[in-house]
This record gives structure tokens, C-alpha cells and sequence, in this order.
């Protein structure tokens, strides 16, 4: 196993899921891609003329995500894990499985929510399109989890 | 890396590989793996009605999986088998919690995108939405 694929969404449980997956890559030895799939602009933000306060909306919640993201690698980086954050913008799931086979991941690692939010996860949620559609292993880390000593 | 690992298994070749990945992923020191097998048991008939032949299947679950272990597992590994009786998805949760498990590997299969209905009550789907630990699900 050489790449871990981490996908981080932010939410509650996404320290859950960098722990599992720092764990595993700095005990395996593997490179650990932290992913966020950023959502695709709004279709009425181009390059045509468009509103500007939209567009800078956007653009403010981009940096925004890229600095978490890059904390939460420097993180792992300090932990001993050989890190990469990505940030793509585009559809989750798509995202996710794409980017896992660009970087020949050989595990992807999601986050759900737990069994509170269980008709959530089932109506369509990023963990469900990726553990049903993935090539590869894919680990699940409920928000919940239990801690690994 | 994890303390205490449940494959559950249904006697099938499938289950060397998740036997074979939670024996890696267990920790070294301490590490316990525990590969349970529920026998589902038939709602409507009682269990003493059918003893003699779930007894069978019970002798036959532990004879496969004692095979397993001594060809998977080294000598120092911690292998633990049990044999159950009821619900697979609820016995697996269940088990689970109360052993403390903290990963729970299964073999499992990409949803064929023709038939996706058919992937949702597959037993690593039921697992993988309910269990309260990671879920490590192999293709």
C-alpha cells in the first residue's frame, strides 16, 4: 500500500477520519492525500460579465477552505505523516473516485455520520456514492468512533 | 494500529483476504482479532426444532475457521472465534460493541450501477451505516 486517500469535508467527523487515516498511513508507511472537494461555481458565475459580490463570495470561500485544508495537512506533516492537501473543485463523489484513481490510491477513506443520521447517509450522501462506486478499499469512520489506543 | 479487529465471516473464500488484511492492520502487540460467524437461524420455527441441524453448521463454522486461522495467522497472532446464533447485520453491530472493536472488516462489492437497489441490503451496505466503529470494506 503506498497512497492513502483522505476525503475531508469539514463537517464533525472529518477529524475522525484524519486520525484513522494519519494512523494508517504513518503505520504503513504510505503518502497521505487529504482531499476536499470544493463545490462547482454556480452556473451563473463565469467569465461573462456576472455579479462580482457572488463571484467574490466564492472566491473568499475557496481560500478559506484551502487554508483548513493546509492546517489540517501541516498537522500530519508534524505528526510524521508525509502529507498532500488537495483542493478540486467539482461533484463529491465524482471528485473523490476520480482524484483516488489519478493518484492510484489504494484506499479511500470517508467520513459518515453515525447512526443518528442514518436516513441521511441513505439518501444519497458522499460516503454512500463512494463505498458503493470505488475500485479500491474504503474505509468508513463513523463521526462516533471509536478511539484507537 | 487497532486494538481489536472483527471480520465476520460466512465461510466463503472472501473472507481470507479481510482475514488476512485485519491480521496485518491488528497491532502487534496486543492486537486481537475476532472472526465471528452468525448462523442465521429461521424466523417462525423454533431454535429446538432445528437444533440438530444448526449444531451441523455451528461444528462445521468452527472446524473452517480453525483452518483458516492456522494457515492466515502466525504464531503469535490473537485469534479469537466465536459462533453465534440470529440476525447477521444486528449480531456483527452488536458483537462489535460489545467488545470494543474498533474496525470491522468485510469483503464487499462495487454496486452494479444497473441494479443499484440490489446493493442496499447486501450485509457490509447494513454494516457500514450502523456500526459505531471504522468499517474497512475490501473489494
Amino acid at each position: 500500500m503506498k497512497n492513502i486517500l483522505a476525503a475531508v469535508d469539514f463537517s464533525e467527523v472529518t477529524y475522525a477520519v484524519i486520525d484513522r487515516a494519519g494512523l494508517l498511513a504513518r503505520s504503513l508507511g504510505c503518502h497521505l492525500w487529504l482531499i476536499h472537494a470544493a463545490e462547482p461555481d454556480p452556473d451563473f458565475v463565469g467569465w461573462e460579465p456576472g455579479p462580482p459580490g457572488v463571484r467574490d463570495q466564492v472566491a473568499r470561500h475557496l481560500r478559506e477552505e484551502h487554508r483548513q485544508l493546509q492546517t489540517l495537512a501541516a498537522e500530519q506533516r508534524e505528526a510524521g505523516v508525509d502529507t498532500t492537501a488537495l483542493l478540486v473543485q467539482g461533484p463529491t463523489v465524482a471528485t473523490i473516485l476520480g482524484e483516488a484513481r489519478k493518484l492510484d490510491a489504494d484506499l479511500i477513506v470517508v467520513g459518515s455520520h453515525g447512526r443518528g443520521a442514518m436516513y441521511r447517509v441513505l439518501l444519497g450522501s458522499t460516503s454512500e456514492g463512494v463505498l458503493h462506486k470505488a475500485h479500491v478499499p474504503v474505509l468508513i469512520v463513523p463521526s462516533s468512533a471509536r478511539q484507537t489506543e | 494500529m487497532f486494538r481489536n479487529i472483527l471480520v465476520p465471516v460466512d465461510l466463503t473464500e472472501k473472507n481470507r483476504a479481510a482475514t488476512s488484511a485485519a491480521l496485518e492492520l491488528a497491532d502487534s502487540e496486543g492486537g486481537v482479532v475476532h472472526l465471528l460467524h452468525v448462523i442465521e437461524t429461521i424466523r417462525g420455527i423454533e431454535f429446538e426444532q432445528l437444533k440438530g441441524f444448526y449444531e451441523e453448521l455451528h461444528a462445521k463454522a468452527e472446524s473452517t475457521m480453525q483452518q483458516w486461522v492456522g494457515e492466515l495467522s502466525s504464531a503469535g497472532s490473537n485469534v479469537r472465534m466465536t459462533v453465534v446464533y440470529g440476525r447477521r447485520a444486528a449480531e456483527i453491530v452488536a458483537y462489535a460493541d460489545d467488545k470494543g472493536c474498533d474496525l470491522i472488516v468485510l469483503a464487499s462489492h462495487r454496486v452494479d450501477e444497473e441494479r443499484p437497489a440490489a446493493g442496499l441490503g447486501t450485509i457490509s451496505h447494513q454494516v457500514a451505516l450502523v456500526a459505531g466503529c471504522a468499517v474497512l470494506l475490501l473489494r
